[in-house]
Order: C-alpha cells, then structure tokens, then sequence
C-alpha cells in the first residue's frame, strides 16, 4: 500500500517536472522572419508548381528573367534590357556579373536552357510556354534570340514567372535532387526544406542587387486557417497570408497584430452554356441572371467589405492590364424584379432548372459565395441546384466543356486582357490552344476579330485599344458574369516588419525589413 | 505456427491485391491527376492531350492497374506526380514524424488509461473515480479537432507555453529525422500527442476498468487474497494482467489505425506526417502516392495485428494458433 502510494506520487511528480521543462519559453528574436503561408509547396522545382505560393517563396531562391514593381509593370530582371526584333523574334540581354549561389556565373545559355525545359521537361508546369518556342539562338555569351511559332507580343509579360536555373547544376543532378533543393541566383539561398514543415532560406550577402537585410527565412505552410491564426496570435509566426474574414473584426481590436489589405488580381466569375437550346443562350436570360445577382450584398456579408465588384475577367491596376477599362462599369445593378420581366420575355415566366457547378477547396468563401448565387438564382424563380466538389475534379470538368454553369476564378499571370480572353472568351477550338477555359462554347466573331487584330498591332496602345473594344462587346454580350475581386489580407506582428503586399501575391523577403 | 504465419501472409497479400485494383477503381472518379503534372495556368487541350498520352493515363484502368502491378514487383513503386520523386521516398521521408507521434501518443494513453482504468475500478465510489470517468466521456464525444483547436487556444495563443504548429526544430540521424532529441522537438511532440491521445485514453480508462470489475470478480482473485497475497499484488499481478488483454488489443489496433490516419489531428497541427500526406495528395489527386500508401497501411495494419495476436497467445498461455 505504501509502496503504491510512494510509486504514484512519485511518477506524479516526474511527469509535472518533464512538463514544466518542456514548457520552459525558448527565447525568440535572432533576425529569422517566420512566414505562416496557406499552402505547402509540393516540390522546389521552380517549374514544378505554378501555384502563387510556391512561385512566391521560390522567386526569394531564383530570380526571373523579367521583374514587375509593386503595381505591375514589367521591369529588367536577369534579362536587364530586350528588344523586339520582329513579329516573331525577341532579342535579350543577360544581365552581366551575375552568379548562381553555387558560384556559376550567369550566362545566356542558363536562359535558354530555362526557356527549352519548359518544354523538355515533363513535370514542367509552363508546357506552353516552350511550347510557343520554335527556337532559341544564343548570339554570344550575354545575349540570345527567341523565335516564337506565332507573334508574341507580350512575351516578356507571359513569362515572368519563370524562374531562371543553372543549366550546369539542373543537368548534373537527377530529378528528385532538383525537386528538392534550389539553386538560383536570388537574395536568398536555400538552406533546409521539410515538407510540410518549413522552407529555411539565408541571406546571400553576393546578391546582385545587394545584400537584403533580414538574414534569414522561414517559411512555414499551415493549412489550417485557424492554427494559422493561432501561429501569428501566439508569436510562433511574424507574418501570415490569408486571414480568415471571420477574425478580422477580433484582430483590428488586438494591437499586437497588424492587418495589412490589399485589392488582389484574382477574379471571380461565372461562366455558362452558349450552344443552342440552352436557356442561357439567350441573351435575356444572361441579362437576368446577371441582375438577379446582388455582388454589393455578396461583399458586404461573405467578404465584410473586403472586395470590390468586378466588370470584366481580369482585374488589377489599369497601367498593369492592357486592354483593361477602368472606366467601363459592372452590365446591370441588382434588380431582380426586371430579371423576371426578362426571364419572362425570353419564354422562362416560371424560370427553368439549372445547376451550378463550383469548387470548396480552391478559392477563399468560395462555397459561400456558390451558395449565395444559387440563393440570388432561385429568388427570381430560377431551379438552381448547387454542385460543389473538389478542385482536382473540377477545373477538370471545366477544359473537357463537361459543365453548362460554373463559378471559376481567375488571376491572368501575364496581366494581358488577350490572354485571359484567349483562354475563356475566344471561340473553342478543341484541338489547339484557344478557348481552353471556355466551357460554353461563348463564340463571338466581332470579339474574336478584334482579339485578332489586337495580337498583330506593333504599337502598345493600338493594342489596348482593340482589347478594349472587344471586352466591351464581350462583357455586354454577358460572355460571363464577373462577380468580384477579392482582397488579400495579410496579418503581421505589430510593429515589426517593413511589409507592402504585392498585386501578384508573392512575398519578395529583400523588399521586407525588420523595424 | 508456421501454417498459422503463412496463413496470415496470404490474406495479407490478399487484401493488398484487391485494395490496390479498388484504388484504380476508384481513380477513374475522382480529379484529373494530369492537372497535378503539368497545372491549369500554362496548359491547353493539346497539352494536356499529350501529357494524358506521356503517363499512361488514357489507358482503361485495368491496363493500368496491370502496369503498376508489373512495375510494382520490379521494385519500381512509381513517382509522385506532385513531388517529382519516387513514392516510396516521399512516404518514407514522412514516417518518422507521425511514428513518434503516434508513439508518444500511445505511451501516454498505455500509461493514464491503465492506471486511472484500474484505479477506478479499485476505488469505484471515489470522487476521484467519478471526475475521471466523466473527462472521459467528454474525451469519447468530443471532436478531435475541437480539442486540438482548444489545446491550441489555451496553451498556445493564452498561456504561450508552447508553440501551436509544426514539429519545431529536429536533428536527423541518418535517415531518422527526430523530434525527440531537441528541447524545440520536444515542446512541439505535447500538444499533438495529447490532441491524438484524448480519445483513446476515454476508451482505455472506460475498457480497463470494466474489464477490471469483471475480472475483480472472479473466483481466483478471492482465491488469491484468501491465501494471504498482499492487495495491491492481487490487483497488479493477477487483476490487470487478465484485464490488460482486451485494452491492448485495441491499442495496437488503433496504432494501425492511427499511423496511417491520424489526418485531423496532423492537419489542425501542420504536422508534417503520414496523414497530412494522404490527405493532400487526394486533394491534389496524386495517385501514385495514394494507392502506395494504402498498400502500404494495409501492411502496417496486418503486421501490428499479427504482432497482438502473437502478444495475445503471450500473454495467455491458453491461446494457441496452428
């Protein structure tokens, strides 16, 4: 009995003693920014996950052939000047004094080889991108030529994501070596990756555009919004992405953390079934489901304000996005009793089935918000029935036109109106590469026409202004309905960071200082 | 014994055979694993055409299967179409987080629930008994990742005694990445752990002492206080050893269980395991990974019952298997 009693209180109090150890604070503070992000990054192939997280927390490793200030525009990179020599043809320069962290210097050969393993490369996530190449010349050391297959002319935009790699040290070490680690020439060099734990970069003091000032980083994918939180809230992150809507009211009154918004470039909108015998292929219908829609009460309820209405697919500064009228207006403001005078019109008095299909794991709110639309649909008398699924099965459904009403988002990487167009507006061609996106076989010839002509005009502004006119037709045809643009909200320790987000959503650490 | 092994290495490989082909089945329905290859933003149709072509995706699913079959006895388990490695590095890399997770969760479990299930069983009437077996049922209801969440909020956000995410920082002895043999490691392995452990340590408590009263019951532990043996002897050496059997049959049931599918708890804890891996690459329909890796649970499954089975006739000398 006494035996018991010792042995009990004993392991009691062993047990109370490992927990108080454990739980002694570990002091933090030694320059190392921890980033909370939303995703994990699948591999550190720059080419591997054109996802934004990864292609932002790698463009800290890799530099690109092409930067983008803060507000979009295309600036030097690793390419420090170019020209267009013809329709077909792009010269660029190699920025010169340039060296991997490995100490390999940067030469144009490093370029093209980037360029052609697009292509070459079959877990390369820009396939069309080498695609669109017929070939690369390298004139010397410094400087190559690129020969498109059709005009590009906007191709230093159309690739700046990429990431330039060492052909030496790609080449030399077998996949699953270059899946793992990084080699580039950016601020930072890779210093350890866990998966699904943390990515650990330094500072690489032999930068090129000079030694950034916090010397190290981490990055830290936490999936689960809320321990996300819990991480910036408990100090074990100083930065997280993605702060769930809910807790902003919580958070602006917790003067510990910073809320740091900003209008994103992503756009969400709702496609549908244009081909004959469908009731959206009547205009009327379009006009009335678009009214039907009420996007300010979609903002204030799901987005608490933090979105703005959306006129057209793309969305962003109007300097970034040629072709992009910030002047047009959204089609129609919320009336849902004209919506049933035009549903009545077009021969649907008491409405007619239709379901929509849409996504919960891709976008933020993003089931909320298929929930209000089919709510708004069924309000005016529509049978709207909701379809959510995964995104592996949807965005699926979406390029094999297997859906005649679908809420899809989009963030045009190359900030060009006639991409996004070619890909969800243009006339489908099922065996090319035009109208990949386009579900509802939307086809407009005069839009077509002026998409055309804008990709063959030489001067920019010609360009922009043809864009314009075809998004106008396009938008007042209701080619789509385009709900809104998100913000992207971030959430920061008080006072400690230098932090102004991005339009493209990357975290570029050298731009970020501590206080 | 040795028909009895061979016995039960058949019906594993059994269950290997039909859970594999069911995930080939299966794959047909869920999302385009080409879209996980080669992403939505830089492809067209023709592109995704010829990557379909590239991977031997247009094959029906039985020519598939048969392929990996083939593959699969060469030793080549496929490559992961979101990592870009071989799968089984991508599953091994995984297994030392979610082992000593799941390790130091049945430690503790083992450990409480034997304990307090065979105190409250002695001491039924006690007040102590009685907050015990009431925790427990809140432990038995209550959501893991509620729990996981509300440990998070407590210890992590309001008291900041311990971090709230990840596995902190971990040496790696060869291939062994450990968590165990830093202070960081260590603090990071709490919250988790016990998140995991709430529920089984409810079931324990509830399984041991009701063994324990039956058991207490019985004639031979009269017999055996009736011949002078001290108490706490009669309750150890005969008591919790008759009633001890049932319980660790769970437990090592649910470690099976547990290695493979402790998906709520990794996720609410950005754990990097086993379970954080099978969920993510379902979601990005990374099917290489996923088949593997049910094979691969169904083994640990199998052996971790063989190996109770096998400690069961240990333990009770009556059990024989032939």
């Amino acid at each position: 009995m006494q035996n018991w009693r010792t042995f009990t209180s004993g392991t009691l109090v062993f047990l109370i003693a490992v927990v108080a150890l454990t739980c002694a604070v570990v002091a933090q503070g030694d320059g190392t920014l921890r980033i909370g992000i939303e995703t994990s990054l699948g591999s550190m192939d720059p080419m591997g996950n054109a996802v934004t997280t990864s292609l932002s927390a790698m463009r800290n490793i890799y530099d690109g052939f092409f930067e983008r200030s803060a507000d979009g525009t295309i600036m030097p990179g690793l390419v420090d000047s170019w020209e267009r020599i013809d329709q077909l043809t792009w010269r660029l320069h190699a920025r010169e004094g340039v060296s991997f962290h490995n100490g390999n210097p940067l030469t144009a050969a490093d370029l093209k080889f980037t360029l052609e393993r697009t292509a070459t490369y079959q877990q390369s996530e820009y396939q069309e991108v080498g695609g669109a190449i017929d070939r690369i010349d390298l004139v010397d050391d410094f400087t190559l030529d690129v020969f498109t297959k059709n005009p590009n002319p906007i191709f230093p935009s159309s690739i700046y994501s990429l990431a330039v790699m060492d052909q030496e040290w790609t080449t030399s070490n077998d996949d699953a070596y270059v899946s793992t680690h990084a080699m580039g020439t950016g601020a930072y060099k890779f210093a350890e990756w866990v998966p699904e734990d943390h990515l650990t970069l330094e500072a690489n003091p032999g930068y090129w555009r000079g030694a950034p000032s916090i010397q190290r980083v981490e990055f830290r994918p936490i999936s689960d919004e809320a321990t996300r939180l819990a991480a910036l809230e408990s100090g074990d992150v100083d930065l997280i992405t993605f702060v769930p809507i809910e807790s902003i009211e919580r958070l602006e009154e917790n003067s510990d953390i910073d809320i740091i918004a900003q209008p994103a470039d992503r756009m969400i909108f709702l496609g549908f079934e244009h081909s004959e015998g469908y009731p959206t292929a009547d205009l009327r219908v379009r006009q009335a489901m678009y009214m039907a829609i009420n996007i300010d009460e979609i903002i204030e309820v799901i987005w608490d304000g933090y979105a703005t209405p959306a006129t057209t697919i793309v969305a962003g500064p109007e300097s970034a996005y040629p072709g992009f009228d910030g002047t047009m207006d959204r089609q129609f403001a919320y009336s849902p009793e004209r919506a049933r005078e035009l549903l009545a019109e077009a021969g649907y008095p008491n409405g007619f089935e239709i379901t929509l299909d849409s996504v919960f794991d891709r976008y933020p709110k993003d089931e909320q918000v298929s929930l209000a639309v089919t709510t708004y649909l069924r309000q005016v008398g529509i049978e709207c029935l909701l379809n959510v699924r995964s995104r592996s099965v949807h965005f699926g459904e979406i390029m094999n036109a297997e859906t005649d009403f679908w809420l899809t988002g989009w963030r045009e990487g190359s900030y060009d109106l006639y991409e996004a167009f070619a890909q969800h507006i243009m006339t489908r061609d099922p065996n090319g590469s035009q109208g990949g996106w386009n579900a509802g076989w939307y086809s407009n010839a005069d839009v077509d026409r002026l998409c055309v002509e804008a990709n063959q005009a030489l001067s920019a502004d010609e360009r922009a202004d043809l864009l314009k006119q075809a998004n106008r037709i396009a938008m007042e045809d209701i080619a789509v309905i385009p709900l809104y643009a998100q913000y992207d909200i971030y959430g920061a320790r008080a006072g400690l960071i230098n932090f102004t987000p991005r339009s493209d959503m990357y975290i570029i650490v050298r731009d970020i200082s501590f206080k | 014994m040795l028909a009895y092994m061979l016995r039960r290495l058949g019906e594993t490989i059994l269950v290997l055979v039909a859970v594999s082909f069911i995930c080939f089945m299966i794959f047909q329905y869920l999302g385009d694993p080409v879209m996980a290859v080669i992403g939505y933003e830089h492809s067209t149709p023709e592109i995704v055409a010829r990557a379909r072509e590239q991977l031997g995706l247009d094959r029906p699913f039985y020519v598939q299967y048969a392929s990996f079959i083939g593959r699969a006895l060469r030793g080549d388990l496929g490559r992961s179409y979101v990592h870009i490695r071989p799968v089984g590095d991508v599953i091994i890399e995984r297994i030392p987080a979610t082992l000593e997770l799941v390790t130091v969760s049945i430690v503790i479990t083992a450990a409480l629930g034997l304990l307090l299930g065979m105190y409250t069983a002695v001491r039924p009437r006690n007040f102590l008994s009685k907050s015990i077996l009431t925790t427990s049922i809140l432990g038995i209801s209550t959501p893991t990742f509620l729990i996981g969440l509300l440990l998070i909020l407590v210890f992590a956000v309001e008291l900041n005694w311990l971090p709230s995410s990840g596995r902190g920082t971990t040496k790696t002895l060869g291939m062994w990445r450990t968590g165990l043999l830093t202070i960081d490691g260590l603090r990071h392995l709490v919250l988790p752990a016990l998140a995991l452990s709430f529920y089984q340590f409810a079931l324990t408590v509830r399984l041991v002492r009701a063994e324990m009263l039956e058991v207490l019951s019985k004639d031979y532990i009269r017999t055996a206080q009736s011949k002078g043996l001290a108490r706490h002897k009669v309750v150890i050496k005969h008591g919790l050893r008759n009633a001890a059997l049932p319980a660790i049959t769970i437990l090592g049931l649910q470690f099976g269980e547990m290695l493979g599918f402790s998906i709520v708890t990794e996720t609410v804890f950005q754990w990097p395991g086993l379970g954080r891996l099978l969920i993510s690459s379902i979601y990005s329909s990374d099917n290489p990974v996923i088949v593997v890796y049910i094979m691969f649970i169904a083994v640990v499954i199998a052996v971790v019952n063989l190996v109770v089975d096998l400690a069961y006739s240990l333990l009770d000398p009556r059990i024989v298997y032939s």
